[in-house]
């Protein structure tokens, strides 16, 4: 049955060689944690994925009920916490995997960095992590802010502040972070902005050229 | 194309072998992961108070190296380390296929790329625990979550200004965490409807505009100012 459902579509689209490269290649032996126990190394990169799909998907689940404005943002977040079914458990594995995340990427990397796995030629995908890196340390930048409690609030002051110390264009830089002079309903509003939408476009897109780019040069050979 | 050739020894097909063990992997991480979401609360402080400058502001840990260098470039060094280093350290990692260009990847024959990698960790976790063991935990009163009804009287206190006048230790109106030690409920109540019944030289504005449930929220609210 789902044979024929495949057959039908393939017969329109022609999907079999892309399924086929997707699906079937080989993977070496010196990778393959099942034979060589210090291969485990090698399931950094695929954990982070995992968990960037872990957050995805709380993420959007916590959206239906937050709201990025100061009057409800807290309120939100404390229904979403205190009173809301499997509230506790939604925004406690985005709470959490948001430092998984990081612990994984920071893994991956040294890993890819004791190998030598970033030489040529593979420079290109090297970067395209170093932007994913980036793009975590955004994500975790704007998140923080998001329950707008204490800690969101003044550690966010600190922190857009801090970009006013940038040579010349500082000051311009701190009104974009924070939509004006101080830290208001204008800055949670972007942040949220920034975590839902600009972030998660940037990362779904770094990842496709990460995966695409690994898939097209095979994983680095063993040592 | 330029690609490696290696061994490839004993392959497996990525889907459904290989993949299966890494779902394996994934799961464990999850379960740990479920542990901890069950067995610990996710943090929530108060709501977020723009008066309250005592607030002493902690950045999420992988965050704490940065913040703990800012202690080391005082003053008009601040921009070497929010911009120099960071930016710095950013171009040399993007930079790295470029900078070491030798094709030797083994570990311990390549003595300046893991010394390097050493001292970078090293100090970043040097960094992070000067940053934990030195900055104070907040204060419990400016942290701890309160109950809904204090939330809402928060807002209240905020929204009116109140903090204004009203600052710890005495601004131009009385230290409020003192008044709410000293005075009931009701005395405080019926001052914030109408001031100068209790004492005719007060310059206090009257609240008498609250309903009945703003008005238990914000004495809500003064209570827990008590502890402080």
């Amino acid at each position: 049955m789902l044979d024929r459902a495949y057959q039908w579509i393939d017969d329109r689209l022609g999907i079999d060689p892309i399924i086929r490269d997707v699906v079937d290649h080989p993977v070496p032996e010196h990778v393959n944690p099942a034979i060589h126990p210090r291969s485990i190394v090698y399931c950094f990169g695929g954990l982070t994925f995992f968990i960037f799909t872990l957050l995805i998907t709380t993420g959007i689940f916590l959206t239906m009920y937050y709201v990025p404005t100061p009057d409800h943002a807290y309120d939100s977040v404390r229904y979403i916490t205190d009173e809301l079914t499997l509230g506790s458990i939604v925004r406690g594995i985005h709470h959490w995997s948001a430092s998984g995340i990081v612990i994984m990427v920071v893994l991956h990397m040294l890993r890819v960095y004791a190998q030598g796995a970033y030489k040529a030629p593979r420079e290109m995908n090297w970067m395209v992590g170093v932007g994913l890196l980036m793009v975590v340390m955004g994500f975790g930048f704007t998140g923080y802010l998001l329950p707008w409690d204490q800690k969101a609030y003044w550690a966010t002051t600190v922190g857009t502040k801090m970009a006013s110390q940038v040579p010349v264009v500082g000051h311009y830089l701190l009104l974009i972070l924070r939509g004006g002079e101080d830290l208001g309903a204008v800055t949670l509003a972007r942040f949220y902005s920034f975590h839902i939408w600009f972030l998660p476009g940037a990362a779904v897109t770094l990842l496709g050229l990460h995966f695409l780019m690994v898939r097209r040069q095979g994983i680095s050979g063993p040592l | 194309m330029k690609k490696d050739s290696y061994k490839m020894g004993k392959t497996e097909p990525f889907f459904p072998d290989f993949l299966f063990k890494e779902a394996i992997a994934a799961l464990l991480f999850f379960i740990v992961l479920l542990l901890i979401v069950v067995f610990s609360h996710v943090p929530l402080e108060s709501l977020a108070d723009p008066t309250d400058a005592t607030y002493i502001p902690r950045p999420e840990w992988y965050f704490m190296f940065l913040f703990q260098m800012l202690k080391y470039f005082p003053g008009e060094l601040e921009p070497v380390a929010v911009f120099v280093l960071p930016t710095i350290g950013i171009i040399v990692l993007l930079l790295l296929p470029f900078l070491d260009r030798r094709r030797e990847r083994r570990p311990s024959r390549r003595p300046v790329a893991s010394a390097a990698a050493f001292f970078g960790l090293a100090g970043m976790l040097y960094l992070t625990t000067m940053a934990i063991a030195t900055t104070p935990p907040p204060a419990p009163a400016s942290t701890a979550k309160l109950s809904a009804a204090a939330t809402a009287g928060k807002k209240q206190f905020q929204d009116l200004g109140c903090g204004a006048c009203h600052q710890p230790g005495g601004g131009s109106a009385p230290d409020l965490s003192k008044i709410v030690a000293e005075r009931d409920e009701e005395f405080i109540r019926k001052y914030l409807k109408n001031p100068k019944a209790s004492n005719p030289n007060s310059i206090m504005p009257s609240f008498d505009s609250l309903t009945d449930e703003q008005m238990n929220h914000l004495l809500e609210y003064l209570q827990t100012l008590k502890q402080q």
